[in-house]
């Protein structure tokens, strides 16, 4: 009889010990999981930021190129260069009524330059510290809000343990000049460069005290054990991308991202006849470029053009990079 | 006499042990699976989500709202169906179960006060269900138990370029009308400077973002 009571218990302690240690194993990855989903989300706030002011550079830049041509097409027209009629005084293709046109679209065309800078500077707005403050601020109410689409995991207490620049050389260079262009390759943020440009780097803490699926055998009670989730992760490049948007056609419409635009005419058509208004249209253009087939892209600059260059930000999981903490002092536990 | 007594109730408990690790297994499989759901299928197509395509093809009035798909979390990770990376498990550890994966992705945002700007993500709440019933002599023993094993987690993300337009008009409505040359609603007869001091007001946010 001891024997078969002593077996039994020893079954049992054994079934308390396997439940207990799946436990555990589940609750870590809990909190790991609880931990990315936090550190990865919250990272949103810059890249986010970034993503906008790209999108509205962009916008920047085609009415900057816009203003341009216009300027230069005005002054054609002053002259009566280009090939309008400057002898008279009506219909399209006098140099009086292309001027009327061309100075609407200027003014149009900087009235937008001026609302893009000024959302520009709106969206700029916020400092890399503003930044790590509002991540904080958002953690707990990631916390608060748990169970909703703007909410973490209930069970666990979230810390933001570091917010810092990512200074190495895991950059891309994406950027555009008069002559070349560079997209990818790893490269070196330049010193000095303002934090405000720099990835952020952060790590999240997710931790909770469990209580053991069996907290009491017999006599014996069992301690809560803590679930810990450390994840750190950092801004970076989704996507780079080169392209000249006069050229390349926007496989969505079949037109050219940026078409060509006749702003020397009240219709948006060219009026000296097809493809004639040379010297008057915005032609976001573009040149030629042949590839070696691996690697390498050259252009035969014989055309105007707007080339954009430019990368898309997201975040990625890292490997924490805080060292060690301390409960308590590093981090809270629910 | 005591061994025909004790022998049932100690194999019970030895039954009990053999099925304890696997729910035990199952459990730690469910937050797997949910894992590589959100950290690794729902990672969005990069050039759908993030690029010159992305920005052109969600401008106001030519875009629809934005569409979120996500990955569910994949069975696989507790069965060997082809879908998850890494070795074969034996059946052995397979739920006895129905095992069902689901995810619901969109578009949120937080206000937590000291941002100057709002804050908006996508998410996606990755869950998983399955059950380790249990079998065998125990349920001969204990009838139709089943423990329920189940996993979810709501994954944050930085969003595509669609929901950024989407989410705050006023950049979408200055980007839009470059790209688009778009007429400014006012006529405009004179060119207004920049003023000295332009204003740092946070975007409001679209409804449902």
């Amino acid at each position: 009889m001891p024997v078969w009571a002593f077996g039994t218990l020893t079954v049992l302690v054994l079934f308390v010990f396997a439940l207990s240690y799946g436990s555990m194993l589940r609750w870590q990855i809990r909190a790991q999981n609880a931990a990315d989903a936090a550190a990865r989300g919250l990272l949103s706030v810059q890249a986010t930021q970034w993503n906008e002011m790209e999108s509205d550079l962009q916008a920047a830049a085609v009415e900057e190129y816009r203003i341009r041509t216009i300027a230069q097409s005005t002054l054609l027209t002053i002259h009566g260069d280009g090939g309008c009629n400057s002898l008279a005084f009506s219909g399209p293709t006098s140099c009086e009524v292309m001027y009327e046109n061309l100075r609407s679209q200027y003014l149009d065309a900087v009235a937008r330059y001026t609302s893009d800078i000024t959302v520009l500077h709106r969206i700029t707005g916020p400092t890399f510290d503003d930044q790590a403050n509002a991540m904080k601020a958002s953690l707990a109410l990631l916390q608060q809000n748990c169970s909703l689409n703007n909410g973490g995991d209930c069970a666990f207490d979230y810390t933001l343990v570091a917010a810092q620049p990512r200074v190495d050389q895991y950059m891309e260079d994406v950027y555009a000049d008069c002559c070349s262009f560079a997209v990818g390759g790893g490269t070196v943020a330049p010193a000095g460069l303002t934090k405000n440009f720099t990835p952020m780097e952060i790590e999240v803490v997710a931790c909770a005290n469990v209580q053991a699926p069996v907290p009491s055998f017999f006599t014996f009670k069992a301690p809560t054990y803590v679930a810990i989730g450390r994840a750190a992760a950092t801004t970076i490049m989704a996507t780079q991308e080169f392209m000249y948007p006069g050229t390349i056609v926007n496989p969505r419409t079949n037109q050219p991202f940026q078409p060509v635009e006749y702003p020397e005419s009240a219709t948006n058509a060219p009026v000296l006849g097809a493809n004639n208004d040379f010297w008057y249209k915005t032609d976001f253009g573009g040149n030629p470029a042949t590839t070696d087939g691996q690697s390498m892209f050259w252009y035969q600059l014989v055309n105007d053009g707007l080339l954009t260059a430019v990368g898309w930000w997201s975040s990625i999981a890292i490997t924490p990079f805080s060292g060690t903490l301390a409960p308590g002092a590093s981090f809270q536990c629910k | 006499m005591e061994t025909a007594l004790i022998l049932p109730l100690f194999l019970l408990v030895l039954y009990g042990v053999i099925w304890i690790i696997r729910a035990g297994v199952v459990n730690e499989r469910v937050q797997i699976a949910v894992r590589y759901s959100g950290l690794v299928s729902n990672e969005v197509s990069p050039y759908v989500q993030y690029s010159m395509y992305a920005l052109y093809n969600n401008l106001e009035g030519i875009g629809s709202p934005p569409t979120f798909s996500c990955g569910a979390p994949t069975t696989d990770a507790l069965e060997n169906n082809g879908q998850f990376p890494g070795p074969l498990t034996s059946s052995f550890w397979f739920p006895s179960g129905v095992t069902t994966g689901t995810c619901t992705p969109g578009e949120t945002s937080l206000q937590p006060g000291v941002a100057i700007q709002p804050e908006i993500f996508t998410h996606t709440l990755s869950q998983i269900t399955s059950a380790t019933p249990i079998q065998g002599v125990l349920s001969s023993a204990l009838g139709s138990v089943s423990q329920s094993v189940s996993a979810a987690q709501n994954y944050l993300d930085a969003p595509g370029l669609g929901t950024v337009l989407t989410c705050l008009p006023e950049v979408d409505d200055a980007v839009s009308a470059s790209l688009q040359r778009t007429k400014p609603s006012l006529n405009v007869n004179s060119i207004a400077p920049l003023a000295d001091v332009l204003p740092r007001s946070a975007f409001a946010l679209a409804g449902g973002c």
